[in-house]
């Protein structure tokens, strides 16, 4: 049972809020619950050991493997949705206490909307609720101080959604200590492809002079400007590709891992060989 | 220069069982690719014959294949002795690629040792698949980025990624000064047509040699539905 696991099996903690730390919920103590006390202790301290060394500051995930693991647990795939969400509050919750400062995930791709109607729509319904959720008083938003940003092409959104969208990016203006990019609906060359369209639209205008033209410009016009450099790059679900994934930003020094286990199904245990590779080729690299 | 037939291909008897264990194959299909890694042992001579026997087994083969070649240490010079070593592998390579039936073979190295030797490089392979196709009725050509041959080389470099893309912006700048295009009719499509080359095609499968996997530069546009090792 990984550490993440025990966590989340003590049902009334991990429906409500997904913080697990130890000031919100007094009644988890040693006596009451001993294996949960114990593995959310040992999992702290590893945070606590694994942020002594070099950590990053952009990570970025590809929450690949949704449908398939509701496929393995029997289950209908609106399902397995659902819990690919809640284990991307459970992995940012991991990556902002380890003092990653942005993170960045692919949540819906131009190319999902070919999918059936129906797994669309829930996707559509389940993106609506939760994003509800992280914008009102949540826990680890305030925590932290998390800027929620969404990229990606949005006029292919419905209109409600475009409106929670903006609702949350309004709430989270102000913090400015970590930000957590929702890529949807994204697409990697969608996103360069309208940089560069930006930047001649301000040569033409005037702007810019066509010397000035360089690959800052072009970094400043997309979706992620502002963000440190992408440092590693994580897709789960065993597929080795980058599917239009930040092509753009992980081209050049960053790290790229491959984990062959389902997004539900990744936790702490499975990212700490990543960040171990990464404090391991910090000194080759600096 | 040595003689090919004694040659051990290390790096092929990694590649080999690398491709076929990176689809998703039957159980059957598994047996005989750990065979056949155990079988091909890194002393053995490698024929045509062997390396096409091998590919038979593989449902799917990739029809262009990028090969990365990544370095620790940023070195400007590259001494003599490197560069023929270098030559002879890449050489093996194309005698191997050639047999397994890919069309398009891309070699990327950040700095441009290879793009400045095209001609070297070209006689190099010549003689090495003169050498190791000697039993084959029909010799294969290959050409260092030419279109008609049985096997396609390109050479690409660190300038071939985001500063063409660089490039390409500001030619694009001219071409709507100039009213040949409206700016906001700039799409996905308008800028795959302008960067995509016919030589270069998006590459099957990108296999890197180097402990972590690290693009290091790789030409960014092309790489979106590539398998990576």
């Amino acid at each position: 049972m990984s550490l993440g696991e025990a966590t989340t099996n003590c049902a009334p903690i991990s429906n409500k809020s997904f913080s697990t730390s130890l000031h919100l919920f007094p009644e988890l103590n040693f006596f009451t619950s001993p294996i949960a006390y114990l593995s959310n202790f040992s999992r702290r301290l590893l945070i606590k050991v694994l942020r002594q060394g070099p950590i990053p500051q952009h990570v970025g995930f590809v929450m690949d493997g949704n449908r398939r693991f509701a496929k393995k647990i029997q289950v209908q795939t609106g399902e397995g949705h659902y819990m690919g969400f809640q284990k991307l509050e459970e992995v940012l919750e991991i990556c902002l206490e380890l003092g990653i400062k942005v993170v960045t995930v692919y949540a819906f791709s131009i190319e999902n909307f070919k999918r059936p109607k129906e797994e669309v729509d829930t996707l559509m319904n389940l993106a609506r609720k939760k994003l509800r959720e992280l914008y009102e008083n949540n826990d680890v938003v305030s925590k932290y101080g998390v800027s929620i940003r969404i990229l990606g092409n949005k006029t292919l959104l419905p209109e409600d959604l475009l409106i929670e969208m903006e609702k949350a990016e309004d709430a989270t203006k102000r913090n400015n200590r970590t930000i957590l990019n929702l890529c949807c609906p994204y697409t990697s060359r969608d996103e360069i492809a309208t940089a560069v369209r930006k930047v001649v639209i301000q040569v033409e205008k005037g702007e810019t002079n066509i010397s000035e033209i360089d690959e800052k410009l072009l970094d400043s016009k997309l979706y992620t400007n502002g963000c440190p450099p992408l440092e590693i790059l994580i897709r789960t679900s065993g597929e080795t590709r980058l599917s239009d994934f930040l092509l753009w930003q992980c081209h050049e020094k960053c790290n790229i891992h491959f984990v062959n286990c389902y997004w539900p199904e990744f936790s702490l245990w499975e990212m700490l060989p990543i960040i171990l590779d990464y404090q391991r080729g910090f000194l080759g690299r600096r | 220069m040595r003689d090919i037939k004694r040659f051990s291909y290390p790096w092929a008897v990694k590649l080999t069982p690398m491709i076929m264990t990176s689809k998703k194959l039957s159980l059957m299909a598994r047996i005989t690719c750990f065979w056949i890694s155990k079988t091909i042992r890194s002393n053995d001579v490698l024929t045509p014959g062997k390396v096409r026997e091998d590919f038979k087994r593989l449902e799917k083969v990739p029809k262009h294949l990028a090969v990365l070649y990544w370095r620790k240490h940023e070195e400007t010079k590259i001494s003599n002795n490197e560069k023929m070593i270098k030559f002879n592998e890449i050489s093996q390579l194309c005698c191997w690629a050639l047999c397994a039936g890919i069309r398009v073979l891309s070699l990327y190295e950040a700095k441009d040792h290879l793009k400045s030797n095209a001609d070297l490089l070209q006689s190099h392979i010549e003689i090495a698949t003169r050498q190791f196709f000697a039993n084959d009725k029909i010799i294969p050509t290959t050409r260092v980025s030419a279109l008609d041959s049985n096997l396609q080389v390109n050479l690409v470099s660190r300038e071939d990624g985001r500063d063409r893309i660089v490039k390409m912006t500001k030619s694009l700048v001219y071409d709507t000064l100039k009213g040949k295009i409206k700016s906001d009719k700039i799409d996905v499509e308008e800028v795959d047509s302008r960067l995509s080359v016919p030589q270069f095609p998006e590459p099957q499968l990108l296999i890197t040699f180097a402990p972590e996997i690290v693009l290091d530069g790789f030409p960014p546009w092309h790489i979106r539905l590539t398998e990576i090792l």
